[in-house]
This record gives C-alpha cells, sequence and structure tokens, in this order.
C-alpha cells in the first residue's frame, strides 16, 4: 500500500494522477413564471484537491456537503462551473474528444447501490462485456475469456456468467460491479459508498476484495462516503469537506489521532464507538444544523456552529495552511488543539497497513454470500 | 428496577409462502425489565424486526405468530383482541422507526398529528395534549416548539423529523418504547445529538428500551444489555460489558471482529465466512455451525440450548458464558 503523505506534497516527486483547482459547480435556483435567477446553490464551492498514484483518498463529510456532487465533477459527469481538473497534467477542457472516450476507460465507478446499477434484463456475463464491446476492438472470444477471468478476480467464478442480477445477494451485485469497473484496467476507480448498502459481515469483505484488487490492477481509488469507521481502515488519505468546501486534509493516521479542524474533531468524536468502556473525553456536540448552501454564511463557512470561533472568523475564510502535516482552512488551530487535542489511540507507527495482511479466499466467500 | 416489564417465551414468527414456510423466528426468549435499555443485534434477515413486529402483533402478511407468549406487565398479549392490542399500541408500547417520515403524515401539520395521538393515547383535551407535546418538543431540545407545531413534516429536516417522533412516543408515555434504528438514517453528527437527547430523557424518566439496530457502535453507547440474533435465535444474552469484554458465542466473537472500529484501525477486519442461512430450510443443530471456527461433529445434529434471556448466556454447545 502506499504511504504516500500528500499532505506534505512539496517534498513529494510524483505527479498528481487528478488534481482539480478550485472547482466550483453552482446551481441556479429560478423562480416565477420568468424563470428568473433568484439565487445560486453553491454545492462545490472552490475545491483544490490532488489525488496522487497509489492512494486510496477518501473524501468525508455530512448529507449536504457536496461530495457526491464533487464526485460527479471529478469524474466528468459534470462541466464544472470554474475552476480546472487535471488528469496526469492535462486539463479536462484541453482533451480532445478521442481524447476524452479515452480517458473514460481510464477512470471507472462502483455506486453504493449495486441492485440499481445493474441493468435486470442483462446476465451478469452482458453486464460484465458491456464495457468491453464499447471500448475495446476485441473479439466476442476474446471478451468471453475475459470476463471469466474478471468473474474469477473478483471471487465469482465462470458459473455467475449466465445469471441475472437479481439471483446474487447484495454482496455479489457489488462485485459484479467492481468487475465491469475493472474490465478496461482503469488507473482511477472511484468508489460511491461502495459498502454502505451491505450487511456488517458483507462490508468486511467488500472491503478486502477492493484492497486486494487494488493490488492486483494498480490502482487508485477516491473513494466518498460518510462512514469513518470504514475510511480510518480503508484509506490512506482523507479531505473532510464541509458546506461545499474542503476544510482539512491529512494522511488517515494523521487525520483520526489528531484532527485540527474543529468540524473534524466533532465528526470524529460523533462516531459512534463499539467499546462500552468508551469514555466521550474530547466530546464535541454541535449546535445548530448545517446551513443551506445557497446561502452559506461569511467568512469561515464552519463559524456559526464552531465552538472557538472569534469575531475575526466571520470576516475572511481562510486558505489552507499546513500544521503538522494537515492542511488547515482555520485560523484557530492553536485554539483548537487544546478543543480535540491527541487521543490515546495507537498510531500505526510503521504507516503499515492492517489489511495488507489479509490474504484472499475469495471465491470461497463470494460463493457463500 | 428488575421486574419484568416485557417477557418473550419460545417465540415462533413463521411466513408461509408458497415456496415453503419460512420460520423467521425459531424459538425467541427475551425479558425487559422496568427501566432497562436492551439492544437487538442482528444482521438483515436475522429476525430482529420480525421480533419488533411480533411484539406489537403487528407481523406483516403472510406471517403470522405460530407459537410462544409475549407478557407485558404480567398481560398476555397473544390472548388480547384486536382492540385490546390497539389500546396497547401506543399506550404501552411505543414504536420509533428509522424513518420518521413513516410516523408523521405529510399532510397534516406537527400541532394536529401531536394533539390527536397523544391525546387519544392518553384521553387528554387538546389543550392539556397540546402542552404535553409542547413540553415534549422542549426536552427534545427543539428550539421553538410552538413554530415547530405549526409546520409539516417536509418543513423539518431528518434529525428535526426523529426529534418529533421521538417528543411524539414519548409524550404517550408509555411502558416500553420499541426504536427501530432510529438513528441510522441520520448524519453522524446528528445521530449523536439525537441519541445524547434520547438517552438522557430515557434515563431521567427511567424508561424502558429495546433498541434493534445492526450497529454495535450505537449499542455500546446506548444499552445496558445486549441480545445478539442470528437466524431466528437469541444466540447470546448478556449485559453490554459481557457481550463486548466477554463474548461466548462464536457469532458474536466473530461479529465484533468483523466492524471497522474507529479506534482501533491497526486491527485486522475478519471476516465471518458463509453466509446467513435460508430460513426456509435453516441448518441442522445449531443454526451457526456451517459458518462457525469452533464448530465440533455433535453441533451438526445437536441443537445448543436456547439462552433464557434473563442473564449472560450463549446458545453454544463448545462454549459456555460462565467461562469466559
Amino acid at each position: 500500500m502506499s504511504d504516500f503523505t500528500h499532505a506534505d506534497a512539496d517534498s513529494t516527486t510524483g505527479e498528481p494522477l487528478l488534481q482539480a483547482r478550485d472547482v466550483k459547480q453552482h446551481y441556479p435556483i429560478k423562480e416565477g413564471i420568468l424563470r428568473r435567477q433568484t439565487g445560486t446553490v453553491r454545492a462545490v464551492d472552490g475545491v483544490d484537491i490532488d489525488i496522487y498514484p497509489g492512494d486510496t483518498h477518501a473524501i468525508v463529510g455530512e448529507s449536504g456537503c457536496g461530495k457526491s456532487t464533487l464526485l460527479e465533477t471529478l469524474l466528468g459527469l459534470e462541466e464544472p462551473t470554474d475552476g480546472t481538473i487535471s488528469y496526469e497534467g492535462t486539463p479536462f477542457s484541453d482533451l480532445s474528444g478521442s481524447e476524452k472516450r479515452a480517458l473514460k476507460s481510464e477512470i471507472q465507478i462502483v455506486f453504493q447501490n449495486p441492485e440499481s446499477s445493474l441493468d435486470p434484463r442483462n446476465t451478469i456475463g452482458q453486464i460484465i462485456s458491456e464495457p468491453l464491446h464499447l471500448h475495446t476492438d476485441a473479439s466476442t472470444r476474446e471478451i468471453d475469456a475475459r470476463v471469466v477471468s474478471l468473474l474469477d478476480d473478483v471471487g465469482l467464478g465462470p458459473r455467475y456468467y449466465g445469471r441475472y442480477p437479481h439471483e446474487l445477494s447484495g454482496g455479489q451485485q457489488q462485485r459484479v460491479a467492481i468487475a465491469r469497473a475493472i474490465s478496461l484496467n482503469p488507473t482511477l476507480l472511484f468508489l460511491d459508498e461502495p459498502t454502505s448498502a451491505l450487511d456488517v459481515s458483507v462490508q468486511s469483505k467488500i472491503l478486502r476484495l477492493l484492497d486486494e484488487i487494488k493490488d492486483e490492477y494498480d490502482l487508485t481509488y477516491v473513494m466518498v462516503t460518510h462512514d469513518l469507521s470504514v475510511v480510518r481502515h480503508f484509506a490512506t488519505d482523507v479531505s473532510v469537506m464541509y458546506l461545499g468546501n474542503i476544510i482539512e486534509k491529512a494522511t488517515t493516521d494523521a487525520l483520526f489521532t489528531d484532527p485540527k479542524h474543529p468540524y473534524t474533531q466533532a465528526l470524529i468524536s460523533a462516531v459512534p464507538v463499539p467499546n462500552p468502556h468508551h469514555t466521550a473525553e474530547n466530546d464535541i456536540t454541535l449546535p445548530g444544523t448545517v446551513p443551506e448552501p445557497s446561502d452559506p454564511p461569511s467568512g469561515c463557512r464552519f463559524h456559526p456552529r464552531c465552538p472557538i470561533a472569534t469575531d475575526e472568523c466571520a470576516e475572511d475564510f481562510p486558505d489552507f495552511e499546513s500544521h503538522e502535516g494537515h492542511d488547515v482552512r482555520c485560523i484557530r488551530i492553536p485554539e483548537a488543539e487544546d478543543l480535540g487535542s491527541t487521543e490515546g489511540s495507537a498510531v500505526n507507527a510503521s504507516g503499515e497497513n492492517s489489511r495488507s495482511g489479509l490474504s484472499a479466499t475469495r471465491r470461497e466467500e463470494a460463493r457463500q454470500e | 428496577m428488575t421486574q419484568p416489564l416485557l417477557e418473550i417465551d419460545d417465540l415462533h414468527t413463521n411466513f408461509d409462502t408458497n415456496s415453503g414456510t419460512v420460520n423467521a423466528l425459531r424459538g425467541v426468549n427475551l425479558t425487559i425489565n422496568e427501566g432497562e435499555r436492551v439492544g437487538l443485534v442482528g444482521e438483515s434477515g436475522s429476525g430482529k424486526s420480525v421480533t419488533a413486529q411480533s411484539i406489537l402483533r403487528l407481523v406483516d402478511s403472510p406471517g403470522r405468530i405460530a407459537d410462544g407468549s409475549i407478557t407485558l406487565n404480567g398481560r398476555d398479549l397473544l390472548s388480547l383482541s384486536e382492540s385490546g392490542m390497539q389500546n396497547v399500541r401506543g399506550r404501552d408500547i411505543t414504536m420509533i422507526f428509522q424513518d420518521p417520515s413513516t410516523s408523521l403524515d405529510p399532510v397534516y401539520s406537527i400541532r394536529s398529528q401531536m394533539i390527536e395521538t397523544i391525546g387519544h393515547n392518553r384521553n387528554m383535551s387538546d389543550a392539556e395534549a397540546e402542552s404535553v407535546a409542547i413540553e415534549y418538543l422542549e426536552r427534545v431540545d427543539m428550539p421553538n416548539p410552538e413554530r415547530i407545531l405549526d409546520s409539516y413534516p417536509h418543513e423539518l429536516s431528518g434529525g428535526m423529523k426523529q426529534r418529533v417522533s421521538i417528543a411524539m412516543a414519548l409524550g404517550f408515555d408509555p411502558d416500553l418504547i420499541i426504536a427501530d434504528e432510529p438513528t441510522t438514517a441520520l448524519d453522524v453528527t446528528v445521530q449523536k445529538k439525537v441519541m445524547e437527547i434520547f438517552k438522557d430523557i430515557v434515563e431521567e424518566e427511567d424508561l424502558s428500551v429495546l433498541w434493534i439496530t445492526h450497529n454495535l457502535g450505537v449499542v455500546a453507547e446506548f444499552c445496558d444489555k445486549i441480545a445478539v440474533i442470528y437466524a431466528g435465535e437469541v444466540v447470546e444474552y448478556g449485559s453490554v460489558y459481557d457481550i463486548f469484554d466477554r463474548p461466548a458465542h462464536p457469532y458474536t466473537r466473530e461479529l465484533l471482529q468483523t466492524i471497522p472500529n474507529i479506534e482501533r484501525a491497526d486491527e485486522e477486519l475478519r471476516v465471518i465466512e458463509g453466509t446467513v442461512p435460508n430460513m426456509r430450510d435453516p441448518p441442522s443443530g445449531c443454526a451457526f455451525h456451517p459458518r462457525c471456527p469452533d464448530a465440533e461433529p455433535r453441533c451438526e445434529t445437536t441443537r445448543p440450548d436456547r439462552v433464557d434471556g434473563r442473564e449472560h448466556q450463549a446458545s453454544c454447545l463448545v462454549h459456555d458464558a460462565e467461562d469466559q
């Protein structure tokens, strides 16, 4: 696994695979019979992000923070209102039509709900082979062989070739979605809440599969999720979003053991811990609710709910500043440190990933799902 | 405190389908004492929601309670007439659902819904019911209860709707609250707030709660007792400390290791081999034996004694809760 720390990106030598600069996605609010624009929903409001090869980069946040819109924009499904998204250094907007088509096989996605992302009228074989028929010149025979090997890679085996999605469990359907996503040997795989619709015992199997597939196919992941426990186990890097903006970026270990931004601290402290002895020492319950993205607060977007905000916070939205390897948009970091302080939990100092030791009895698992 | 409020004894609920009978509950035993918060934990299809539906006698057709008994304060719920049962629902037992929209009608204002249901369940005048509604809206930390009463469900956020449905449930002054994943659909910071509010009120009023969930983090923070349900049976029952510190049943142990824990990322996520059994044809002997790492030959043939749902016990031939 990569232990790439783009938090101190200056020292890294690699080029980002995917880069966003000041990306905005605004939607007009139109009202009245003349459909005059009366306002703007600032779903994504100036996001910078760097995804390096080998990262598993999680974008986290609560409903309405703009993470799904950001994902759609990064994926190229929607043109950004403003800003640049570059793939391997080339802005999307500079690409020719054929280059854009080529990029479609480089970047793939796995959705949250496999049931709705798989066509119920097609067999598993047809579903997985569809991108191969569309994007390659391979013969039907070659494609069939490839589908069989993909089924094997995701632990399903050839006997699923002729089955229909409804005959499969949720976990098996998600394996099919993964097989289709990797069929064109992509470089970058987006994961949109890949395990949220699954039971806990199935969730751990799919996470393990994604980990193994990442190594075997040399993939880079961008995952959007609200489940911080999954992020803790699965991601190498995390960006935390609040109201259309990323407010903190760091490596996963750094973010969870020593969150800097008051919102990150509140978010992490809110996750229920499966341990009855857990005492919530630095417990933060946020007042109020997330403001409307059509009418964001002035200055720091978080200041109306922030326990340590000052008048100054209402004036300017601070830029990213580097604090001990975290990139944070907050002018109150020293005070925030006192608020959140470090938790006692053990940091995985070697940077070694717990999951790399997981070995495969993948097919057996899938069969049993 | 130790007075049993709800006693479920050997409950069997079946669904008769064209392709055979599904034994959704296969002898559930569970006791909830007064003032106790019991978490019923299981995965999809384990029978946790059917248990709640059975308690309220609201099992969806073609389901039926085939055998067993359910008593509330010593009263046999299964022998009550339908109208007698209707009085139990709402007055004695209230339910809070995962999706608050289930309990809120979109076409009526919060005021008319709360006043009507609270007034009906507690035989109160509209004015009395309104003051109860306002009291509980304040207690669930809703700013400006008067304005909330005038609003319609669609004008409220998910977290606010869930707080309104909690206020409504509490306003009925029930003996038992059944909460079916009430915070699962909420964002974490909202979930935290709703849980804190609910927990405070439950503690102040010494309420009894059956909390149905798949989220072990939530039960660890909220419950006193836990019943782990698998394939229609309670396979382990005990205090929250028994279950987390001294799990006896292999399923409980595996389940605890399969969940991602935000505090312990360096521990390997384990996977439970195999899959939840098909309840049309559950495995012989112990239902967990095909997936169990500790299974012995006798587990295939002999069904272990079921837990009585009163003290720490595991329904397992190999492991005894007392040895843990």
